[in-house]
């Protein structure tokens, strides 16, 4: 199934991707987000906080957002 | 600064359509900027396809001649078309490459609907204390928690999206950070947060993807962004380390004094202020005073590099009146030369007494 996955960190990127049916919102960030802590991260489901353990839905529009970010 | 907040976008259930008629004004406005953004995105790629047509008319150009040189066998003709040939190729390919990379950085992007950048800003109301939209001035308006980096408290920040601003350039100089309970560094009132100065943020690592959020009109991430810049400590490149926040001191008379004014010893590597920093008269550089010596004769204070001891009177002695061969200031060398001069002055006597009695004695033998 495809979501909206809009990752702020880097160079930021927005776009459809494939997530297999079942993933956690847990699972999904471990996979996209390998060796970040969860808790330096805002998660977003259809802009709502969440669970980690709730399912993706298909369409749904996951945002990732570092609350740590280094200025200069 | 004091903020008047009009318009709430959490407000009463009575107050609804009233917001949500703000909510969509504000949205349209965004929307119509970001469009302009797009659309100066594109004249400039044309700009750049008319400049690119132009390079392959000359280009072409040059190999009708190429092929005229080839067909008459003039060799010096062929050899210097086909050296223009490749010069026009290279100048063609940096500019393909220029186009390119500005269209990757500056290029159009899809931008959000109205109805999503309305749930953008509607989303604000959740993500921050405080969230408004102030029409007149053409302003989105989030007030942040109670920032504290390192135990410094710098009190709450409102960050302003000044919608104005989107038009020129869609990037993290739309945002304003401005102080609500400033404590600015002591030494610079300007700087109210390590990575503010005039209110503007450095936003440093988050820098692209504040400007790719504005572009595609995703207002929420933009402004999380801007949070998650305010909420961290880069000690690396502050306007204003937290340790120097509430100034810096001389380390000679101790006055507190903006970095920026404060000079750097070249010997000890401490900061001094103005009136406590000297240099030295040989190599200009900055020293303390404590740094540097005076040479008692040329009057000249050196530094360490630029001053001798003279190994007879053991004077501190400048880089410039200094005789090396001898290793003494020139007083001692002259002193030093002197029985040498003697010497040298009997040895010509000498010489000369010698001279004048031989030709006496051949005079005489002749005679």
């Amino acid at each position: 199934m495809k979501i909206l996955f809009i990752n702020n960190s880097g160079a930021g990127f927005a776009d459809y991707i494939d997530v297999a049916p079942g993933t956690t919102v847990k699972q999904f960030f471990e996979k996209k987000m390998s060796g970040e802590d969860a808790a330096d991260y805002l998660i977003r489901v259809n802009r709502q906080p969440v669970a980690s353990d709730q399912e993706l839905q298909a369409n749904d529009r996951v945002t990732i957002t570092a609350t740590k970010i280094a200025g200069a | 600064v004091d903020i008047v907040f009009i318009w709430r976008l959490n407000m009463n259930k009575k107050d609804l359509p009233s917001r949500r008629n703000l909510l969509f004004r504000a949205a349209d406005r965004i929307h119509d900027r970001l469009c302009q953004v797009n659309r100066r995105s594109a004249d400039h790629l044309f700009a750049s396809i008319e400049r690119l047509r132009a390079y392959w008319q000359v280009l072409d150009d040059l190999v009708n001649r190429h092929r005229k040189a080839h067909q008459n066998c003039w060799e010096l003709a062929q050899r210097q078309t086909r050296s223009d040939i490749i010069e026009q190729i290279k100048q063609l390919q940096e500019l393909v490459n220029s186009v390119l990379l500005s269209q990757e950085q500056c290029g159009p992007a899809p931008i959000s609907s109205q109805a999503c950048i309305a749930e953008e800003l509607r989303q604000l109301a959740d993500e921050f204390e405080d969230a408004d939209i102030l029409p007149k001035p053409g302003l989105v308006v989030v007030k942040t928690a109670p920032i504290e980096l390192e135990g410094l408290a710098l009190g709450s920040f409102a960050i302003e999206l000044h919608l104005d601003r989107l038009t020129e350039k869609a990037d993290v100089t739309c945002f304003d950070c401005v102080a609500l309970d400033s404590n600015p560094a002591s030494a610079n009132e300007r700087i109210t947060h390590p990575h503010v100065k005039d209110q503007a943020l450095c936003a440093g690592e988050a820098t692209v993807p504040i400007a790719k959020a504005l572009k595609e009109g995703r207002i929420n991430d933009a402004f999380c962004l801007v949070r998650s810049v305010l909420t961290t400590y880069n000690p690396d490149s502050p306007y204003m380390a937290i340790e120097d926040w509430d100034g810096r001191r001389c380390a000679d008379c101790g006055d507190v004094e903006d970095s920026d004014d404060l000079c750097y010893c070249n010997r000890c590597e401490n900061d001094f202020c103005s009136n406590c920093i000297s240099s030295c008269d040989i190599c200009d550089a900055s020293f303390c005073s404590q740094c540097l010596e005076r040479d008692p004769v040329s009057g000249k204070y050196c530094c360490n590099s630029c001053r001798f001891e003279c190994a007879q009177c053991n004077r501190i002695v400048d880089s410039g009146s200094f005789v090396e061969e001898s290793g003494l200031c020139p007083q001692c060398h002259e002193k030093h030369q002197q029985p040498t001069q003697s010497e040298e002055i009997d040895h010509e006597h000498s010489t000369e007494t010698t001279s004048a009695s031989a030709s006496t004695a051949t005079a005489a033998a002749a005679a």
